[in-house]
């Protein structure tokens, strides 16, 4: 039960004047942010409408120290769906701010910097939807260098940066190249040769999965109970993490194709993470045209949260394509 | 027959390898040379954009990057029609020239050096580098050290580094020539000159001075009538940088001067099963084989073979050298292999005055080094003076840029022929009459394509795919077995 | 104290390292001091059959470059490992095959066809190429054959050290050289660099968080000298490789593309560059991404301008293989580590 005197009438007024909160007391409650709320199919402690109710009874204390006011991407699904047109993601940024001067933290986990290994290069303050990234002059091993700086307070541990950092500086707990690789290999999948080789009755395929793409937590189980010799599931947290080394190191060890499901257009969760998945797709395309590898054998799909079995239907298609392949344009001799 | 092998040969840039085959008397029947190696540089370098050629073609060959470099920077301006500005067209040929000026003395001192200043007779252990720098004198040996070093920081200043320089891009250089650089850039050019001076008076005293050597660059061993061919400008003034190519035959007469973008009717080239480098002969002359003489349109683009093709240096000191290299030598045109050496020492100093003429003038420190291409890429050719010869680089690109066909005639190539002419009239004159075969004695030989500089890296990037040429394969008989004729692609 | 062996050998090579070495200059009388070079055909008269006459061990150190492109560069580097007590995978091309690795794009057949006559327009049923054996009226000639990939040192002997670069810069040789004189040799057995990569070393300002809308060619635009490429929208390897040759190249006004190989621990460079530069994509739909990918021009020999031959992206297509490779490898690394 709430007590009066836990409803602090100038935490709301805070709220109020902090950039972002102006919007707080026209909320309703009626819930259809939770309803829509990606994160919360994820994450059930997390939700919006009890966030933004709790704040507008002036709840400072539980507002503040909870680990739940951190976990808003800013993927903006609610917001065109809050009926009183709230900018939800903005209101989460105020309390945040409020959060951090009275001295609170994200719980993380957020991207990491090695900073004997980075140099500086800048990749990773472009790569940042939520540009928690920063150059700043650091003392590391005892010279003062420019490096990477991550602001735990902002990073959604998307990963992107990870993927972006060409020289392996930055890190993130549990999607490292290292751990995403194992995961790939796990169970000497990589070591078995492929259907494009004359080894396998059907096409071997590697998916990266971004998690966002996909419905609800009985899709996860169920995706990883498709895992089998023709198949390996790996779960990213971002299309935009996918790391074009890895899908050229499973063609390299004969994988038939590799899936990579992220957002569609205009949804990605980390804002622009879709477009970067996108982006390095294409590029692998045209490189592995150029070397005489058929491009269809590496695709990007996308899909959303409110599409059923999206995933199957992507991995028959690709499936059938390479099956499709043609000898000469497996082994494609240019000229 | 027995055989004998020298492999691989050695101070030169590149692979190669000579074959002799003794009949029973111990005469050389024969000699061949063959280049067995080979990257295949113009068929990938399809699809690659046109600005990014100079630093592509330039890893045809690491010890002349610079022409590479600058014959490809030349037809990038082609391929899109657009004009340097005046400052970097100086900018080119000061980085140019300072390059040949190294590029000479490192064949000179480091690579030709050691069969003069310690000898052919000398233990195979001492012939080079160091062993020459041992017998010279630390004196001379840092001098030419110094020499080097200097023509590397040319280099670095105006195109990043040395080997495998950054300079160039269609339309201009990258690097404006600064107040202090053009100190710097006078101050060497004032060393080169010296140098080139210092070289030239080395060479007479050290090698004409010597009865034996100087039998050498006269004997018939090292004998070839081959024509000449030069780039030269308005007034057949040797130039390495730009102008028009004339030809001028072994008897001394001018029969062409072309702009180089119509090599294609002027050379055409043969194929040999047996090495992976081509031949280009003159079409005027057709081929006859591996001879030489008036008949044959074998020809020569060496140091000699510029000096015998123009007629006279653009710079006073170098043209005192060139009157005096005729007086010596009888006469143009001079045939006498080993005096190429002589001729590079020349070249070398009419570089390095050249290099200071452009240090000097007072645009050098302008600004304005760049023009943005604004035509349609299309097609271009690029050709400059490698110290090892002519070289042509020529591109078709679509409209983007991005190459389509590569034509690529490189300096030895040119040469080709005339080395293993060269090969076997010193073997077959040096080895035979029941005479030991020692290793001095096949160094000697060795002698005999060193003295064209030759650089098989370049040579065997690969040749040109798709020019307009007329080929003629004969078989080990000398009977005709095929006769190719290929029209040249143009670009739509 | 004796002076050790020393041998430098060019397989398929531009001679360019063998310049870096005598770029060395005065330090090279210095070397004379502790080293007696043993075996150098660019610049010592010493012939393939003293080599063979070695015992094995014989040569210290040996500074091998070039690619594995003929069976003459395999059987030399056979040869010379098993003379030499450590040899020495030196520059780009022996370390991941550098620019003649894009012949792997066209395969030796195609590339020796393009560089023989392409089939004209009159008929030629025999379609001339230089051949392996040729018999001349003296006698047989051999010329050896073309591997079916290029190949780096490594896939066929193994390699004690690499020293990276097109060419390495001599500063670093000689630094290189002095590590292996005083025994001070790391253990990630990479020598002549510097920690990070090229940006490490870059003098140009970066702002960060700035993405590039569409990237342009160096020769369509006149660069601020003092900003970073990447932020004008110019395409920099850089970020995606090693740090050591101080950034000549950036310094030089032009932008780097990659010769001195990967950073520590990245395994494909080609791949992290792509990576970088995704990144600083400002697009904000699928058919704007699109568009930004149309401005690189030549991904392929962009991203692998260097390392093609060392990718996973070659080991990809030497899947498919191009025939009978005569330079079958005998390596003795195994696999590949991320």
């Amino acid at each position: 039960m709430i007590r009066p005197e836990q409803m602090d009438r100038r935490f709301v007024e805070e709220i109020l004047a902090e950039p972002g909160g102006e919007h707080l007391l026209t909320c309703w409650s009626c819930g259809t942010c939770a309803a829509t709320c990606l994160v919360r199919r994820f994450n059930p402690a997390f939700n919006p409408r009890l966030i933004l109710h709790k704040a507008g009874l002036g709840l400072r204390e539980a507002v503040l120290s909870s680990a739940e006011i951190w976990a808003c991407s800013a993927c903006d699904a609610c917001y065109p769906r809050c009926p009183q047109g709230i900018h939800i993601s903005d209101v989460m940024r105020a309390i945040r701010n409020l959060a951090i001067r009275a001295g609170y933290e994200a719980p993380g986990p957020a991207a990491q910097v090695d900073a004997a290994t980075c140099s500086g290069c800048a990749v990773c303050t472009r790569a940042c939807p939520y540009a928690a990234i920063e150059r700043k002059p650091q003392m590391v091993n005892g010279q003062e260098r420019t490096i990477a700086w991550v602001d735990r307070n902002l990073c959604q541990a998307c990963g992107i940066c990870v993927a972006a950092c060409p020289s392996g500086a930055m890190s993130l707990e549990a999607m490292n190249d290292a751990e995403l690789l194992t995961r790939v290999a796990a169970g000497g999948w990589l070591e078995q040769p492929g259907f494009l080789q004359g080894a396998s009755d059907a096409p071997r395929l590697l998916a990266f999965v971004c998690q966002w793409s996909i419905r609800a937590e009985e899709e996860w189980e169920r995706l990883q109970g498709l895992n089998d010799e023709h198949l390996r599931v790996v779960i990213l947290p971002c299309s935009g993490r996918v790391e074009p080394a890895h899908v050229l190191l499973a063609l390299s060890k004969g994988v038939d194709g590799v899936l990579v499901m992220g957002c569609h257009e205009g949804e990605c969760h980390y804002q622009r993470g879709t477009y970067l998945g996108r982006g390095k797709v294409a590029l692998l395309n045209e490189m592995m045209a150029a070397v005489g590898l058929a491009p269809q054998r590496v695709r990007f799909a996308e899909s959303s949260a409110l599409e059923r079995r999206a995933f199957e239907r992507q991995v028959a298609a690709l499936r059938e394509a390479i099956a499709a392949l043609r000898p000469a344009e497996i082994s494609e001799v240019r000229g | 027959m027995k055989r004998i092998t020298i492999d691989p040969i050695t101070r030169l840039e590149g692979h190669g390898k000579i074959t002799l085959f003794l009949d029973d008397r111990g005469d050389v029947a024969n000699a061949y040379f063959q280049v067995p190696e080979f990257r295949g540089f113009e068929s990938f370098c399809e699809g690659r954009p046109v600005e990014e050629m100079p630093r592509i073609t330039q890893r045809i060959c690491g010890v002349c990057p610079m022409a590479h470099h600058m014959a490809s920077a030349k037809a990038g301006d082609a391929v899109y029609g657009v004009e340097p500005p005046p400052t970097a067209k100086k900018i080119r040929e000061l980085a140019y020239t300072a390059f040949v000026c190294g590029d000479h003395a490192t064949h000179f001192y480091v690579l030709a050096g050691p069969d003069f200043f310690v000898g052919p007779e000398a233990d195979p252990a001492q012939r080079n580098i160091l062993g020459l720098i041992h017998k010279v004198g630390l004196q001379i040996g840092r001098r030419v050290l110094q020499h080097l070093a200097e023509s590397h920081e040319v280099i670095s200043l105006l195109g990043g580094r040395f080997v495998h320089p950054v300079m160039a891009l269609p339309g201009g250089v990258a690097k404006a020539v600064s107040p202090e650089m053009q100190a710097r850039l006078i101050e060497i050019g004032e060393h080169f000159v010296e140098f080139g001076l210092f070289s030239l008076q080395l060479w007479k005293e050290a090698v004409l001075g010597d009865e034996a050597f100087r039998e050498m660059i006269f004997s018939s061993a090292y004998y070839q009538r081959t024509h000449n061919i030069a780039l030269v400008d308005a007034q057949n003034r040797l130039n390495f940088y730009d102008g028009q190519v004339r030809v001028v035959d072994a008897e001394g007469r001018p029969v062409a001067k072309y702009p180089p973008s119509e090599y294609r009717e002027h050379i055409a080239e043969r194929v040999e099963p047996w090495t992976y480098v081509k031949f280009p002969y003159l079409k005027r002359f057709g081929w006859r084989g591996l001879v030489d003489g008036m008949e044959s349109g074998v020809y020569r683009s060496t140091p000699l073979g510029r000096l015998n093709a123009s007629e006279g240096m653009a710079t006073p000191r170098a043209q005192e050298a060139y009157e005096e290299f005729f007086a010596y030598m009888g006469g143009k045109p001079v045939h006498a292999t080993l005096a190429t050496h002589w001729a590079r020492l020349v070249e070398m100093l009419y570089c390095a005055e050249r290099m200071l003429e452009l240090a000097r003038d007072p645009e050098i420190t302008d600004p304005n080094i760049r023009t943005i291409p604004t035509e349609t890429p299309r097609e271009g050719i690029g050709v400059v003076e490698a110290p090892r010869g002519l070289l042509t680089h020529h591109y078709i690109t679509d409209e983007r840029g991005l190459l389509k066909k590569v034509n690529l005639i490189v300096g030895t190539t040119n040469n080709h022929a005339a080395i293993c002419m060269a090969i076997k009239s010193a073997a077959q004159a040096l080895i035979g009459g029941g005479r030991e075969i020692n290793q001095g004695l096949l160094d000697r030989v060795e002698m005999a394509f060193r003295a064209f500089d030759p650089c098989f890296a370049c040579a065997t990037h690969a040749l040109p795919g798709e020019m307009n040429l007329d080929v003629e394969v004969f078989d080990a008989k000398g009977k005709r077995v095929a006769y190719l004729r290929r029209a040249g692609d143009q670009a739509e | 104290m004796s002076k050790i062996n020393l041998a430098a050998y060019w397989a398929s090579s531009c001679g360019g390292c063998d310049i870096a070495i005598v770029e060395l200059g005065e330090h090279l009388l210095e070397l004379a001091q502790v080293a007696d070079i043993v075996f150098w055909p660019a610049a010592t008269d010493f012939k393939y059959a003293d080599v063979e006459a070695m015992a094995d061990g014989f040569i210290d150190l040996t500074l091998f470059n070039g690619a594995i492109r003929t069976e003459e560069d395999a059987h030399i580097a056979h040869l010379l490992r098993q003379k030499s007590k450590v040899l020495i995978a030196f520059g780009s091309c022996a370390m991941e095959g550098c620019i003649p690795g894009l012949s792997n794009l066209v395969g030796p057949e195609r590339a020796l066809r393009r560089a023989s006559i392409e089939t004209p327009s009159t008929d030629n049923p025999t379609g001339v190429l230089p051949q392996a054996q040729y018999e001349m009226p003296e006698g047989t000639l051999s010329l050896p054959r073309l591997c079916g990939v290029l190949h780096t040192l490594e896939e066929v002997v193994p390699v004690d050290f690499k020293i990276p670069g097109c060419p390495p810069n001599h500063d670093q040789v000689w630094k290189a050289l002095q590590a292996y004189l005083a025994g001070d040799l790391p253990t990630n057995r990479l020598l002549g660099v510097d920690p990070r990569t090229v940006c490490d070393q870059c003098p140009r300002v970066r702002e960060g968080k700035i993405r590039v809308k569409r990237f342009q060619r160096p020769h369509e635009v006149i660069a601020d000298p003092e900003r970073c490429f990447l932020e004008q929208g110019l395409v920099c390897a850089g970020p995606a490789t090693h740090a050591g040759c101080g950034a000549l190249c950036v310094k030089a006004n032009m932008p780097c593309r990659g010769c001195y190989g990967p950073p520590e621990s990245v395994a494909d460079q080609g791949a992290a560059l792509l990576d970088a530069l995704v990144a600083s994509f400002d697009g904000q739909s699928d058919a704007e991404v699109r568009q930004i990918v149309e401005t690189i021009v030549d991904p392929i020999g962009t991203f692998y301008r260097f390392s093609l031959a060392h990718s996973f992206l070659q080991k990809a297509r030497a899947l498919t293989s191009w025939g009978d490779d005569p330079c079958a490898s005998q390596a003795a690394t195994e696999g590949e580590t991320l």
